[in-house]
């Protein structure tokens, strides 16, 4: 009962914090940034960011004919996936914070601020919307932004164009970090990718129908047509 | 309360529409019952008619606007215009049992999980046209149509609805290996998803061409392989418009876009047919209202079913009846009057 008891608790902390990250509120950042019992709290909303933003791309999945129970394994796989690459971004922005600005806060408080900017991707579902969800994709990427770009102003205490040099040299040293030494773990993404999905994420529509197209199990006119 | 109020049915239609996708890319995967349903019916078995060699000039497949609730269940005006299309082309098969709105041909009536809630829909729209509740249809009917022209989705839906064509042509006694010409005739949304079929119909060994009706057409895939389109409008119609609008591959400044590839090389017609609108009265079906200034006396729908043929016989799809012919055929009609004109057409750039 108690653990029932504390998950809804949970449920509803969570709930106050996308809330009040979406509305770009510092008393949230104030919070997060000195609590370390908000890891959980940061956790569960880049979790759910990741779960949300690949069910709204979920096309490709569908379209490998993925079953219902590995379609959700993959969603909670995603945001696992984001989690762990939202710790290395908040790292590299901690990183170069530190070496720019003077008095920089402790780094687990910059990567639960970093991880707050992923709230607004909790609706990334929408991007199923036919005709505009794309759109509705770049809109919530945009507002991640802002919400980043916010919550390193207040983390180092700084103002709008240093946050946004801190944000950008983080993500040229994610750029470098890729190339440097990404290599072997985005092969290592898409090799599990692949066990789970049946190919990488990236793989066009038209594509992966062609692939079907050579099997007997594609519809009739599809085998016809592709002969 | 009222802001509340707002904010919940703009989620609700967002949901809605984020849901869209799901029957298609669910039939894809497998994960649907009408999947299985689709998987267990016998393959098609050609009729009596296609083991003949008197197999029909071509073949009309007529796809539904976003008001259709399943392949046999159309709004009211579009009857009168589909027996007058039967009447005047008495060596073509004109087939109107395809629901463009379904991977499945599964109609809202059939074996849905809301079909109770559809079916009192299309009674009341059997009683009263003009039902608020008949938005509902439009509104699911419409999100599918955006699902079609999507191009994450439109592969998919579109080799739906393909497929589910090719097997009613089956068995409407279409032999491949004849070659007949097949006709898709999309009125509104079934024009979209025309295009979007003819991604996968344009590989079978007959030329294709489609007719839209006011249809609002994207910058689909399919018309990089379509024989030819010929789209009617007309120019108090607003939606068909939005289709240059939404869909920028119709915008001149990507000039290598499929519908401009095809605009190029002279493969779509535009054609204004007047003053027509979209809906109510003087929209492209309209039997009662006449025409103004027309010498022949015909009211819109009749001038409508009058470019169709002509487009067809342009084709030479079909033959120049005499004069008698045509007559009887008007007769059987009962809806129609007058000869098919040739001069009424004015093709757009």
């Amino acid at each position: 009962m108690g653990v029932l008891q504390d998950f809804f608790t949970y449920l509803h902390h969570l709930s106050q914090v996308i809330h009040y990250a979406l509305t770009l509120d510092p008393r949230l950042y104030a919070y997060v940034s000195a609590n370390p019992s908000a890891n959980w709290l940061v956790a569960g909303v880049v979790f759910l960011a990741g779960a949300s933003t690949l069910l709204g791309q979920s096309v490709v999945l569908f379209v490998n004919r993925v079953r219902r129970g590995r379609f959700l394994f993959s969603l909670a796989l995603n945001g696992v996936m984001y989690i762990i690459s939202y710790l290395v971004w908040g790292a590299m922005i901690a990183l170069v914070g530190r070496f720019l600005f003077s008095d920089p806060p402790a780094w687990g408080s910059v990567i639960r601020l970093v991880g707050l900017s992923t709230a607004p991707l909790i609706f990334g579902f929408f991007i199923l919307i036919p005709w505009m969800g794309p759109f509705i994709g770049r809109v919530l990427n945009v507002w991640g932004f802002l919400i980043l770009l916010s919550a390193v102003e207040f983390g180092f205490q700084i103002g709008f164009w240093q946050a946004l040099l801190c944000v950008g040299l983080g993500w040229l040293l994610m750029l470098a970090l890729h190339r440097a030494v990404g290599r072997p773990i985005v092969a290592l993404r898409n090799r599990l990718w692949r066990r789970v999905i049946g190919s990488s994420l990236d793989a066009s529509t038209e594509d992966l129908l062609l692939q079907f197209a050579q099997k007997g199990e594609a519809p009739v006119v599809l085998q016809r047509g592709r002969q | 309360m009222i802001t509340y109020l707002f904010l919940g049915v703009f989620l609700l239609l967002f949901v809605t529409a984020a849901l869209a996708p799901l029957e298609s890319l669910g039939w894809w995967a497998g994960w649907t019952r009408e999947a299985s349903a689709k998987e267990a019916r016998p393959k098609a078995k050609p009729s009596v008619a296609a083991h003949r060699a008197d197999e029909p000039d071509f073949y009309l497949i007529y796809l539904s606007g976003i008001g259709a609730i399943s392949g046999d269940s159309f709004p009211e005006e579009e009857y009168p215009f589909l027996q007058g299309l039967k009447a005047r082309l008495p060596t073509a098969k004109v087939i109107t049992d395809v629901y463009p709105y379904s991977v499945t041909n599964n109609g809202l009536t059939g074996q849905r999980f809301f079909a109770g809630l559809w079916k009192r829909i299309e009674k009341m729209r059997w009683k009263n046209p003009n039902s608020m509740l008949a938005l509902f249809v439009n509104l699911r009917n419409a999100l599918q149509m955006f699902v079609s022209a999507d191009r994450r989705y439109g592969p998919i839906y579109n080799l739906g609805i393909a497929n589910e064509i090719y097997r009613v042509l089956l068995q409407h006694g279409y032999r491949p290996e004849n070659g007949r010409p097949i006709v898709l005739l999309g009125w509104s949304g079934g024009g979209q998803i025309a295009i979007g079929a003819a991604n996968y119909l344009a590989d079978l060994p007959s030329p294709l061409y489609v007719i839209s009706l006011g249809g609002m057409l994207s910058d689909d895939p399919g018309l990089e392989k379509l024989t030819h389109l010929w789209h009617l409008y007309g120019v108090a119609d607003p939606l068909q418009a939005l289709g240059a609008v939404l869909y920028a591959g119709r915008w001149p400044i990507f000039p290598h876009s499929p519908w401009n590839n095809a605009m190029a090389e002279g493969r779509i017609d535009i054609i204004c047919l007047g003053h027509y609108r979209h809906n109510n009265e003087r929209n492209y079906f309209d039997m009662k209202t006449p025409l103004p200034n027309d010498a022949r006396g015909r009211t819109y729908g009749e001038k409508t079913l009058d470019a169709v043929v002509h487009i067809l016989e342009d084709q030479k799809l079909i033959g120049g009846a005499s004069e008698e012919e045509e007559q009887r055929q008007r007769s059987a009609a009962a809806t129609m009057q007058e000869a098919p004109p040739s001069s009424s057409l004015q093709t757009a750039a």
